[in-house]
C-alpha cells in the first residue's frame, strides 16, 4: 500500500495522505512482538535485585562458625533460628534465614542452588560502583573510574545485542529505574511502571491523543536519520512507546486481570505481574524485578528480616503461579546484590558496606544444593576493611546461566577469563 | 590555567537570554526572556546570582526559619523516634506540602535561587523517608537557600550539623569506639573528594572524629584521640567540638583533589551531563582561587562562549521538576497548579525531598523510558486543560501574532516553547495548522502538540 502510486483529484489529496500515513502506522507497530505462539518454549530469566547490599551472613547463615557469633554479638541469627540446609551429606554448618521457609522447601525439592561467596577482585564498596560493576560484567570493571563504568554496556545489554536481534526492545522488561544490566548499544528494555492498574504507564495517554495523526507524526524522529544525540534518544524513545503502545493496549484486553495471590507488597506485585505476562505468553526473555532496603548501617534485625519474609513469600507465590502455567523448566529466578556486607557488626546494630555474599538461583533445571565452601571468616578470606574475599566470580555465575540455561555463546558479552560454573546438569 | 572564553556582546541574542533563562533559572515568560535579552548577558547573570530572575523588580525574600523554629529545633530531635509507618497517609500528605511550598517558590521571582537550592538537595542530599521528621527538611532546605551562592566549604561545615544529615547518615550513631561509617564515607566521596581521592583507612580516621552528633544527647562529653587528619593537618589542642569539625573540614578542602567533584556536579546540572574536563578544570582553579565562594565559578560558568554553544542549547534533558516549573512559566501560570504538582512527583520519577540515594538525582537519558514519556505528555495536557481554564494568556498572545503574520508568529511560539530546531517535516506540518488557525482554541491545539514533542523534553 505505502507509496502506492494513485492518481486521484486535489480533493483527495488530503484524504490520501491521511490513509497513508495510517497505513504506515500499522506497519511500524508490528516490529514489536508482544505474543509470540512460539513464545511458550523460550527460556526465561528473572532477575531479583536487592538494592542497598544484601547482609549475605545473615541470609545464608554460618550457624556452625563460632567466628560468627563473635563477631555478631547482637545481630547473629541464632543456630537454633537457622533453617538448616538438609538433606545432602555435607551441609557445612550453613542454614537459611528464618524467614526464608520455603527456600529451604525448594531447596529440599532440588530446585535451589545456593552459591557461597560471590564477588570480585578489587571489591569497591560505592553502592553506585559496585552497582555498575555487577550489572555491567565487563572484565575490567571493578577498575574502572565511575565515567568508564558510565559508558559501559550491561551484560543483559549485550545479550540482547548478540542474541535477540529483531525481537525489540520488549524482550527485556524491567521495574523502577532503567537497569545498566539491560543497556545494550541498541538495546534498552522497556519499563513496566504502576504494576497494579496501569501495566505499562501507555494508558496514561489519552485516546484520542493516541489516535491523532498529527501527534503521531510529531514523534518521528528526522527521517533520513541523525546522528546520535540525547535529542535524538528522546524522540527514538517516544516514537517505540507508541508503537509498543499499540501492541499492549490489544495484549492487556486479553489479560483478566484475576487475584492471583500474591502478596500485596513491592515485590509480590511485580513478580505478579510478571507471572502474567509468562501466562499470556509473551515473548519476553529477561525480567528484573526490584527489591530496595538492605543498606542495613544500623538495627538491621527487624528490617532485614521483613525483606526475607518479602522476598520468601512473593518467590513461593511466583513459583506456584509458574507450576500452575506449566512451564516450570523455563524459568528460572537469580538473586544478586551490589555487595554484601563486613563480617563485624558496627556499633549501631547494623553492618556496613562489605564484599563477598551468596546468591540463589531457582528452577529452570538448575541442580539444586551447595556451590563454594561455607564463609570461612578467618586470615585471608576476610579483607582488612572487614569484608569477604570471594572466591567465585560473579561473572562464572552469569557464564553459566547464559550457556548452560539461555543456550548462548557467552563470547562478547563476559570475558572467558571467567570460567563457566557447571550449575545445569 | 586559562580562563573560558567570554560570549561577546555582539553574539548575545534572544535565544542565548532563553537559554540562559531555562538552564540558570526554570525558564521565563515572553516578556521575561524579552527583558533578559535587553538587559544583556551580564546584568542577567548579575541579577540571576542574587537569586532573582532578571528583569524583574522585585526583591527575593530569602526567608529564614522562623526563630521560634531555630531555638526549639534541637528538642525536636525527640519526634524522630516516632514511627510514622502506621500512618502512610499522614507521611505522604506532609511530604506533599514541604514540596508544594518549595514548588510555590520556584515559579516565584525567587526562581534562581531556588534552582541554585535544587542544585544542593541533590548534592548534598538528605531523605524524608528516613529522617520523618519536617522540621528538619525544613531546615536543611532553608540552610541550601542561604547558603546557595555562598561558601561551599561553610556550607559543608554546616551539614554536618544539620539535624536532616545527622539522621539521614547516621551522624547521631557514630561512636569514637563504635563506629558507624555512613557518614564519613559519604563527606569523602559525594560531598567533597570523590571516588578514588581516599582511602579506606582515611574514612576510618574520618568517622573516628566526626562524633557527639546526637540529638537526643546533645551534650554527651566527646573525648578525641589526636591523629593526623587524612595526612594533612594535626588536630592536636583542639578539643573544642566545634573548633575540632571545622579543622576537619578545613583539612579535607586542602586535599589537593577536592573542588574538582562540586565543578563537575555543576557543569553535569547547569551545562551538559557530558564532561568537558578541560573546562571543569578551570571552574575548579577559580573555585580554589576564591577560596570556595560560589559566585565567581557561576559567573564563569554563565557567561562563557561554551555555555551558549549549539551542542549545549536544547541538549539537556529536562528533570520532572524542571519539566513542571518551566511548563507554568511558559504558559505563564503565576500559581502553582497542585494537581499537576502532585502527578509529577508521583510520577515523573523525582519526588523532591526523596531522592532514590545519597547520590542525588540522577540526570540526563535516566529520566526517560516509555513510562516516564507517556507521563510527561499528560502532564503537559493537565497543565493546558488547567491554563485554558484560566483564561490561556499565552494563547491570546500568540494568536493576535500569528493573526499579523502567520509564519513570524508560529516562528516566535516554536522559540518560545521548543529549545532546538525541529525536522523540516514537523515544521511543516505546524505550519499548516498555523495557517489553518481561525481561533484561540486552535492555538491552544498547537500549544499542546508543541509540548507533546520530544523536542518539548529538551532544556
Amino acid at each position: 500500500m505505502l507509496g502506492a502510486p494513485l492518481s486521484m483529484g486535489a480533493g483527495a489529496g488530503l484524504t490520501s495522505f491521511l490513509g497513508q500515513s495510517l497505513t504506515g502506522i500499522a506497519q511500524e507497530a508490528i516490529d514489536i512482538p508482544i505474543l509470540n505462539d512460539d513464545a511458550r518454549g523460550h527460556k526465561i530469566l528473572v532477575l531479583i535485585q536487592l538494592d542497598g547490599g544484601n547482609d549475605g551472613l545473615n541470609t545464608v547463615v554460618p550457624w556452625g562458625n563460632r567466628r560468627y557469633y563473635q563477631a555478631r554479638r547482637s545481630i547473629a541469627i541464632k543456630e537454633t533460628d537457622a533453617i538448616k540446609l538438609e538433606g545432602i551429606k555435607d551441609n557445612q554448618g550453613l542454614g537459611l534465614h528464618p524467614e526464608l521457609n520455603y527456600f529451604s522447601e525448594l531447596f529440599k525439592q532440588g530446585k535451589l542452588a545456593v552459591i557461597n561467596n560471590v564477588g570480585y577482585a578489587n571489591p569497591n564498596r560505592s553502592h553506585f560502583r559496585s552497582g555498575a560493576i555487577w550489572e555491567s560484567a565487563m572484565e575490567n570493571a571493578s577498575w574502572m573510574n565511575e565515567d568508564q563504568l558510565r559508558a559501559q554496556t550491561g551484560w543483559l545489554g549485550r545479550y540482547f545485542d548478540q542474541c535477540c536481534a529483531g525481537e525489540g526492545n520488549l524482550a527485556g522488561v524491567y521495574h523502577g529505574k532503567n537497569p545498566l544490566s539491560m543497556r545494550g548499544e541498541s538495546f534498552r528494555g522497556t519499563s513496566v511502571a504502576d504494576l497494579e492498574n496501569d501495566p505499562f504507564g501507555y494508558m496514561k495517554l489519552r485516546n484520542d491523543l493516541m489516535s491523532d495523526p498529527v501527534f503521531r507524526k510529531l514523534q518521528n524522529p528526522a527521517s533520513g536519520g541523525e546522528p546520535e544525540s540525547k535529542l535524538k534518544f528522546v524522540r527514538d524513545v517516544s516514537k517505540d512507546t507508541l508503537s509498543a503502545s499499540d501492541k499492549m493496549r490489544k495484549f492487556l484486553a486479553d489479560v483478566k486481570q484475576r487475584g492471583n495471590g500474591f502478596p500485596q507488597t513491592g515485590l509480590g506485585k511485580q513478580l505478579g505481574l510478571i507471572s502474567q505476562f509468562i501466562s499470556q505468553g509473551a515473548s519476553t526473555r529477561v525480567y528484573i524485578a526490584r527489591i530496595g532496603g538492605f543498606d542495613t548501617h544500623s538495627k538491621q534485625l527487624a528490617g532485614h528480616a521483613a525483606r526475607m519474609k518479602e522476598i520468601n513469600d512473593a518467590v513461593q507465590a511466583f513459583m506456584s503461579q509458574i507450576d500452575v502455567i506449566g512451564v516450570e523448566k523455563n524459568v528460572a529466578v537469580m538473586t544478586f546484590s551490589e555487595f554484601g556486607r563486613q563480617l563485624k557488626e558496627n556499633g549501631t546494630q547494623g553492618t556496613d558496606h562489605g564484599a563477598a555474599a551468596p546468591m540463589f538461583l531457582i528452577g529452570g533445571g538448575v541442580k539444586g544444593g551447595i556451590y563454594g565452601n561455607a564463609p570461612k571468616l578467618k586470615g585471608d578470606m576476610v579483607a582488612d576493611f572487614g569484608g569477604l574475599v570471594h572466591e567465585i566470580d560473579f561473572r562464572s555465575v552469569y557464564r553459566s546461566v547464559l550457556e548452560q540455561y539461555l543456550g548462548v555463546s557467552s563470547s562478547g558479552i563476559i570475558s572467558d577469563v571467567f570460567a563457566p560454573m557447571k550449575l545445569y546438569t | 590555567m586559562s580562563r573560558l572564553t567570554k560570549l561577546s556582546d555582539q553574539k548575545w541574542s534572544p535565544q542565548h537570554a532563553a537559554h540562559l533563562l531555562r538552564r540558570a533559572s526554570f525558564g521565563g515568560s515572553p516578556e521575561e526572556v524579552d527583558l533578559c535579552y535587553k538587559l544583556g548577558m551580564e546584568t542577567s547573570v548579575e541579577m540571576i546570582l542574587l537569586g532573582r530572575q532578571p528583569g524583574i523588580p522585585q526583591r527575593v525574600n530569602v526567608g529564614r526559619l522562623h526563630p521560634k523554629l531555630e531555638k526549639t529545633l534541637p528538642q525536636l530531635g525527640k519526634k524522630y523516634s516516632s514511627s510514622l509507618d502506621d500512618d502512610l497517609k499522614e507521611y505522604d500528605k506532609r511530604l506533599f506540602s514541604l514540596q508544594n511550598s518549595w514548588l510555590d517558590r520556584m515559579i516565584g521571582v525567587g526562581a534562581p535561587l531556588e534552582k541554585m537550592t535544587l542544585f544542593w538537595h541533590g548534592m548534598l542530599t538528605s531523605s524524608y523517608a528516613k529522617v520523618q521528621t519536617s522540621s528538619f527538611i525544613v531546615r536543611q532546605n532553608q540552610l541550601f537557600r542561604s547558603m546557595a551562592y555562598g561558601d561551599y566549604r561553610e556550607l559543608v561545615k554546616k551539614i554536618v550539623v544539620d539535624p536532616a544529615m545527622i539522621v539521614y547518615l547516621d551522624i547521631d550513631q557514630n561512636r569514637r569506639t563504635k563506629p558507624n561509617e555512613n557518614f564519613a564515607r559519604e563527606l569523602l566521596e559525594l560531598f567533597t573528594l570523590g571516588e578514588g581521592n581516599y582511602s579506606p583507612d582515611e574514612i576510618k580516621k574520618l568517622a573516628r572524629e566526626i562524633v557527639g552528633y546526637s540529638l537526643r544527647k546533645p551534650k554527651e562529653k566527646v573525648e578525641f584521640k589526636d591523629e593526623d587528619m587524612l595526612g594533612m593537618e594535626n588536630n592536636v589542642g583542639f578539643s573544642d567540638k566545634v573548633k575540632r569539625l571545622s579543622k576537619t573540614v578545613d583539612s579535607i578542602f586542602k586535599k589537593r583533589a577536592c573542588g574538582h567533584l562540586l565543578c563537575r556536579r555543576l557543569w553535569k546540572f547547569f551545562v551538559s551531563v557530558d564532561e568537558n574536563p578541560l573546562a571543569i578544570l578551570s571552574l575548579t582553579e577559580i573555585l580554589r582561587d576564591s577560596k570556595w565562594q560560589m559566585k565567581p565559578v557561576l559567573r564563569e560558568m554563565f557567561m562563557s562562549e561554551l555555555f551558549y554553544a549549539d551542542k549545549i542549547v536544547g541538549q539537556q534533558i529536562k528533570s520532572p521538576v524542571q519539566y513542571l516549573i518551566q511548563s507554568h512559566k511558559e504558559m505563564h501560570a503565576q500559581q502553582l497548579d497542585k494537581k499537576c504538582a502532585y502527578y509529577t512527583m508521583e510520577k515523573l520519577g523525582q519526588n523532591l525531598f526523596n531522592p532514590p540515594n545519597v547520590a542525588g538525582w540522577p540526570a540526563g537519558e535516566t529520566w526517560i523510558n516509555g513510562d516516564s514519556i507517556s507521563a510527561r505528555y499528560k502532564l503537559s495536557l493537565m497543565l493546558s486543560d488547567v491554563m485554558q481554564r484560566n483564561g490561556d494568556k499565552v494563547v491570546k498572545l500568540f494568536y493576535s501574532k500569528m493573526k499579523q503574520d502567520r509564519v513570524a508568529g508560529l516562528i516566535k511560539m516554536m522559540d518560545h516553547f521548543l529549545p532546538v530546531t525541529i525536522p523540516a517535516e514537523k515544521a511543516k506540518l505546524l505550519l499548516d495548522l498555523a495557517k489553518g488557525a481561525e481561533s484561540e482554541a486552535d492555538v491552544h491545539k498547537m500549544v499542546q502538540y508543541m509540548m507533546c514533542m520530544p523536542e518539548y523534553q529538551m532544556c
